[in-house]
């Protein structure tokens, strides 16, 4: 299965792209085997906003499906077609 | 006294007279400083029902107990008075050195009655205080005011806080400008206040030293907060700024465009945060005692607007004069928030105000005749550029709009008031609210009207911790949350750019009050100083006639769904309204109707506003 991940802020900064296709290699994934392989394709993210251990976003990040479901956790099922937002969350000034 | 200067001035303007109060141990524990002593001394200071506009408004400014210390990100004050945009309570937060100097003069509050025969301003010099004629000030931008007072007092140090022309013109969306137009208590009109006082600026040169009760566990917890504020918690303030939300909520489906009638801009890329940073931002200082350092000035280098140097260009900002007015030309709005700065004008209130008047010009409802010659068609920012001059001098069509878009569009007629976009008569910030829906109670009930900073429920929304598409009762319960949580950085006073830095805000913060001051504070007693904070504006609030229909939501949020993106079909109903109105008032122990109950206040320990109005 293949999916969008779309890199906001100082992702996008790190990653030096918007935007990358990531191939998952099997039928089912969750948001985890995602962000291990955005890890594995954008090391630089590891140990600024993807924890080393867990892959888990650092607080002020989130992965988000599709722009409407922000994820509290890694461990949710994506389907083929998802787009996956990796984004700070906004505040303003 | 630690911590605190010690003592609040009085000053009548009308008379020339001053004297002081000595703080009071307990005043300090219940309403920590900033807004929550700003709002009592307010509620205690004003009749009822005045007119914000006369002499009886007082008008406050308030510091807390960190400003002058070593803690980071505490150098700002509180300003309160009752709102000429809003008629309720009137509630702005400026920072930095300004604010640092009032303590340095030994005073935690200024609290300003009567109107001047003449145009004045105010000098605190420690202990001296003088009323100083301001006519050669009058007409000028808060800079000038700024450069003419310390070339008479001969000294380049004295902080100035001043009005501009907006300010002296009653508009009713003035600020009060400080440290060269950088800073701003940008919101709910108190320049017009000031104004209205023939008051035009407030110049103070402090010298002595704020004391703290236990310096050494201090300097440890300031070092660790100091190197936390360089880390990724922060990291957003430092390099793009809040710009950075442009992009991010534009793939939301939150970024409000065209007078919230779309919640998509084809143009965001061009007015994004990475574009500023690459293309006009040439330095990015920080306020006084900040390690995070988040102000983005610019420059612009090239076209139409070639030389225009600009404070700080923020989000909120952006939004209002960018996608809000459909302006993707950067240049431009980086023109139109300097003159806004020079004007002493809220950037947010001017660009809603602007592009409501934008909708009735594409409707048809206002032709080149009635706008003075302007073609305001959305995305025209040359006219726009001008319209803000005539906001600011009241100048033929300008003059509707200097009233605020309540007003404005409640004159105006023609159904123009079924999309105007405020709540309170406040303009609102740059987040659509039809697909957060946390948010959109979060501001229908905070007292100075839509907002942002009184209440950031978006955090729920937008970090996923609920729906956000979604209405519920238990919303109520969060949206108080949010509100309390902000009046307690309000009070201290905090920057809520440093709040996650803190792993467990209230236990810390605490802890910092009792070393900064020496008095005893544990995270439940700040916690309910927040819920005291909040019911006290509320009563405010209620003593200027509100009711529960005031507690409302723009019509275009409860009617037009959102056409296209992600929130597409979004909307808040009148059901999902009243269903999270009554879970608010529930979480806060108020009535239906959300009147304060006698048991509430009593439990916050605000029996005389019980024996007043509790129900």
């Amino acid at each position: 299965m293949k999916t969008t991940i779309e890199f906001y802020g100082w992702a996008k900064r790190l990653a030096k792209t918007d935007k990358a296709e990531i191939d998952l290699g099997k039928v089912a994934a969750t948001l985890r085997n995602v962000s291990i392989e955005v890890a594995k394709k954008f090391p630089e993210l590891l140990g600024n906003i993807l924890s080393p251990e867990t892959f888990e976003p650092i607080e002020t990040y989130r992965y988000n499906v599709n722009g409407t479901n922000t994820a509290q956790n890694l461990d949710v099922y994506i389907k083929e077609g998802d787009k996956i937002l990796l984004i700070p969350i906004v505040a303003g000034g | 006294m630690f911590g605190y200067g010690g003592k609040i001035l009085y000053i009548n303007l009308k008379t020339g007279k001053t004297n002081t109060e000595s703080l009071r141990e307990e005043f300090c524990e219940k309403y920590i400083g900033g807004v929550g002593f700003a709002t009592r001394l307010l509620y205690d200071n004003n009749k009822p029902m005045i007119n914000p506009y006369s002499p009886d408004n007082t008008l406050i400014f308030a510091n807390g107990p960190f400003n002058g210390t070593m803690v980071p990100c505490g150098t700002k004050c509180s300003v309160v008075s009752k709102s000429p945009l809003t008629g309720f309570i009137g509630d702005a937060v400026t920072t930095s050195y300004w604010p640092r100097e009032l303590k340095y003069a030994g005073y935690d509050a200024l609290v300003i009655r009567g109107r001047a025969d003449k145009p004045t301003y105010l000098f605190i010099d420690d202990a001296k205080v003088q009323l100083k004629d301001a006519k050669d000030c009058w007409g000028k931008t808060p800079i000038e005011t700024e450069n003419l007072i310390r070339e008479e007092l001969g000294d380049n140090f004295i902080k100035v806080a001043a009005i501009g022309l907006a300010g002296e013109k009653l508009v009713r969306f003035a600020g009060i400008c400080s440290d060269s137009e950088r800073h701003h208590a940008g919101r709910t009109g108190l320049g017009a206040v000031m104004g209205s006082k023939n008051l035009k600026a407030v110049a103070i040169r402090g010298s002595k030293s704020v004391l703290v009760a236990d310096l050494d566990q201090l300097k440890q917890i300031c070092y660790d907060l100091y190197e936390k504020s360089q880390g990724p918690a922060t990291e957003k303030y430092r390099t793009l700024g809040t710009p950075q939300n442009v992009l991010v909520l534009n793939r939301l489906g939150c970024l409000p465009t065209r007078n919230w009638q779309q919640a998509t801009f084809e143009g965001a890329e061009k007015v994004s945060g990475e574009s500023m940073l690459e293309n006009f931002v040439t330095d990015v200082p920080g306020c006084a005692g900040c390690p995070i350092a988040c102000e983005h000035f610019c420059t612009v280098k090239d076209g139409p607007y070639a030389g225009t140097q600009s404070g700080s260009i923020d989000y909120e900002t952006l939004y209002a004069l960018g996608p809000n007015c459909g302006v993707d030309y950067f240049p431009a709005i980086i023109k139109a928030a300097t003159l806004c700065d020079h004007y002493g004008m809220d950037t947010m209130s001017t660009g809603v105000a602007i592009s409501w008047a934008m909708e009735c010009y594409e409707r048809g409802l206002l032709t080149k005749v009635d706008t003075g010659g302007l073609e305001l068609k959305f995305g025209n920012y040359e006219a726009y550029i001008q319209l803000i001059d005539r906001i600011a001098s009241r100048e033929g069509f300008g003059d509707l709009l200097s009233n605020g878009i309540k007003r404005a569009s409640e004159q105006f007629g023609k159904g123009s008031e079924g999309f105007a976009i405020h709540i309170k008569g406040l303009e609102l910030p740059g987040y659509d609210i039809r697909s957060l829906k946390t948010a959109a109670l979060g501001w229908a009930v905070a007292a100075r009207g839509g907002c942002h900073n009184r209440s950031g429920a978006y955090d729920f929304d937008i970090s996923g911790a609920v729906d956000r598409l979604k209405a519920e009762k238990s919303r109520g319960n969060l949206a108080m949350e949010s509100e309390d949580y902000a009046a307690i950085f309000d009070s201290l006073v905090l920057c809520k750019f440093i709040r996650r830095v803190f792993k467990d805000f209230y236990a810390e913060a605490s802890r910092l009050y009792a070393l900064v001051t020496g008095f005893k504070m544990n995270s439940k007693e700040l916690r309910k100083a927040g819920e005291r904070i909040i019911n006290l504006k509320k009563a405010f609030n209620i003593r200027e006639g509100w009711t529960r229909k005031d507690d409302h939501l723009p019509p275009r949020v409860m009617r037009d769904p959102v056409p296209a993106g992600v929130g597409k079909g979004s909307l808040v109903t009148s059901a999902e309204l009243n269903l999270m109105l009554d879970g608010y008032y529930e979480a806060r122990g108020w009535t239906n109707d959300g009147l304060l109950s006698k048991q509430k206040l009593h439990e916050l320990g605000l029996d005389d506003i019980s024996e007043e109005m509790g129900v």
